[in-house]
């Protein structure tokens, strides 16, 4: 039989077609074991979140009803750990921030202050006020998990369905639609947690740390024009002319500014941006962000002339701690000290360029928002007191006072210990009142960072 | 089928089938080819210098989260200012230090839906430059130009309305940060 052209289209089209629709189907296979894969994973998460939620409410109310106080101890880590994972996988679902932010915060503070009070008690019967707090943690908790409930039941009547896996994996981000069918279900959960009371206790997640307002910022209002006359005389020009000052925009939140540019050329990259602080005129931070291109002065200079500068500007009593060089500039950073003790908390860092040792850069930051003028305690324990609390495995390198800052930004009075144990090298905090080793840090080495203490 | 048109010439027919095989190739190729807008990366978590060198030997925790942030800083603000770039990591560990978000760098980071080029799986696809590098250890080391900023966004996109309640603190480059 002879073929006719015609038949051959067809004959052609038609296996053309048949591939391409094994090839579809192939595809939507295949798109149909990810989006299980990915529900598995988000369910996974949901079940994982809802399950802990439940054992913290648990946890909570044993707490409530012990009297054993080293039960406690193991119930506050408890407590600590299945607060944190119910927190943990609660971010692992496909939510808006806005419908997890508050039974987030919730579980991030129970976990964190379980911790505080395990470290605290020390097996001591917990105080009148900590009860009266897990109390109010534990109806929050009941009310969080009514919710929750609520949320699961949708789950198992097919209600809810983790919209990104229905609605195909979208690259955009869905920040205009809010209101999937998840959203709206946890929002639910979150509305509970409209009055959650303020949580005080020494931890990173205690409610002080967010509200904490600038200790440094001392002086009276300025205005625009004090703030450019300010700026001018602080940056480092390296004798440059400064070029004009225009005060780019003001800023709000924690230290009100006042943001200003000098020009120091024509590309949009080519400036100096300071900012100064409504309050007092203390410069926050500058920042000249020319590229350094080869290096003629050694970091010990550089070191000196951060020291300089800081002097030059009215800042006395800094002394470095650390530095660290980066494609031809040195940052140092610098801590205050009182009367011979290092006062960790008071941080400031200075760059310099390796090339002519201009400054470059002042962050000061977390300066303005800690320093004050502190009033020491009498330290109750001698240098040697506080060596003998070091391991003894430990060989002790230098040593010096210091005030360092507790995860929730209380302050104490320590002997600082840099010592050796082997290959590396440790940073031990002895309390000067009460002898505790407060905290340990292990020094990281870095290639191209340097301990200067 | 083809009645009205009369016989297709064979030519056609050839033509067809040429011009189908070179787009199912190209196309295929274009998945795996290093700068294809398409691509696909099957090895997300390849070693940044490429080899095994005694730089990777040290590898540890800081450099972990170095590597991690620079990432999304370069897919985030690869075009910004170095200003912007550090704002971005501080924003990040800025996240890691509040109740509402997660308590890891790497848990801030791939929360759902909160970093677009996270999302699209941009940050895969260009190593982090020098300055993205350097932008992620100084916001490591604690510098916080944005004062304590949960969130930035550009003005001249489109954003969730819900963004534009929070407190805005400043703009660095074409992002505003807020609280």
């Amino acid at each position: 039989m002879k073929w006719s052209r015609q038949t051959l289209a067809i004959a052609a089209l038609s296996v053309l077609w048949g591939l391409t629709a094994l090839w579809g189907i192939g595809q939507l296979n295949a798109r149909r074991q990810a989006d299980a894969l990915l529900q598995n994973k988000y369910n996974r998460a949901f079940y994982e979140s809802l399950q802990r939620t439940k054992n913290v409410e648990a946890l909570l109310s044993k707490g409530l009803a012990s009297a054993n106080t080293e039960q406690m101890d193991t119930l506050f880590s408890d407590l600590w750990y299945n607060a944190n994972a119910a927190q943990e996988n609660l971010h692992q679902l496909p939510l808006s921030h806005n419908v997890v932010a508050r039974t987030s915060k919730f579980l991030a503070q129970v976990g964190d202050y379980a911790y505080s009070l395990a470290k605290r008690n020390r097996s001591q019967p917990l105080s009148d006020k900590d009860w009266k707090t897990m109390q109010r943690l534990y109806s929050t908790a009941v009310s969080v998990n009514r919710q929750m409930a609520l949320v699961d039941r949708e789950a198992r009547t097919g209600r809810l369905r983790w919209k990104e896996v229905t609605g195909g994996l979208s690259s955009r981000l869905p920040r205009q639609s809010l209101t999937t069918a998840a959203d709206q279900s946890f929002r639910r959960v979150d509305a509970q947690l409209q009055e959650v009371p303020v949580l005080l206790y020494d931890g990173p997640f205690s409610d002080h740390i967010q509200r904490r307002t600038p200790l440094g910022l001392t002086g009276d209002m300025i205005t625009s024009g004090q703030a450019q006359q300010i700026a001018r005389r602080f940056v480092d020009f390296a004798g440059t002319a400064p070029g004009s000052a225009k005060v780019v925009r003001n800023i709000g939140g924690k230290i009100p500014a006042y943001s200003i540019e000098f020009r120091t050329g024509t590309k949009t990259a080519d400036v100096i941006r300071v900012d100064v602080s409504k309050k007092g005129g203390h410069v926050v931070y500058y920042l000249n962000s020319r590229s350094v291109p080869q290096v003629k002065i050694s970091d010990d200079r550089a070191r000196i002339l951060a020291q300089n500068f800081l002097t030059s500007r009215g800042i006395k009593n800094m002394v470095p701690t650390y530095t660290l060089r980066e494609r031809n500039i040195l940052f140092v950073n610098f801590a205050y000290k009182q009367d011979n003790v290092i006062v960790y908390p008071d941080l400031m860092k200075v760059q310099v360029a390796l090339d002519n040792g201009q400054i470059l850069g002042y962050e000061a930051l977390g300066f303005l928002m800690s320093h004050h003028r502190r009033d020491l305690p009498a330290p109750k324990l001698t240098m040697e007191q506080a060596r003998a609390k070091v391991s003894p495995r430990l060989q002790v390198l230098s040593e010096r006072m210091a005030v360092v800052p507790t995860t929730g930004l209380n302050e104490v009075l320590t002997y600082e210990f840099k010592a050796r144990l082997g290959e590396d090298t440790f940073l031990v905090y002895i309390n000067a009142l009460t002898g505790d080793e407060e905290r340990i840090f292990k020094l990281i080495r870095l290639p191209n960072g340097t301990l200067t203490l | 089928m083809f009645k009205g048109l009369g016989k297709p010439p064979r030519n056609y027919v050839v033509f067809g089938f040429i011009l189908i095989l070179f787009i199912t190739v190209a196309g295929y190729f274009s998945l795996f080819h290093p700068v294809s807008p398409f691509r696909v990366s099957s090895l997300p978590f390849k070693s940044p210098g490429g080899g095994a060198g005694v730089a990777e030997a040290q590898a540890d925790a800081y450099s972990d989260n170095l590597w991690l942030m620079a990432r999304v800083i370069q897919g985030e603000a690869a075009g910004e200012p170095f200003l912007g770039k550090v704002a971005i990591g501080a924003v990040l560990m800025n996240r890691v230090q509040n109740a509402s978000f997660p308590n890891t760098l790497a848990g801030v980071i791939f929360e759902p839906y909160a970093f677009e080029s996270v999302s699209n799986g941009l940050i895969w696809q260009s190593e982090p430059s020098d300055e993205s590098v350097q932008a992620a250890q100084s916001a490591l080391s604690g510098w916080d130009p944005t004062y304590g900023s949960l969130f930035f966004w550009n003005p001249s996109k489109p954003v969730s309305p819900w963004m534009w309640t929070r407190q805005i603190v400043t703009q660095i480059g074409n992002h505003v940060f807020a609280r």
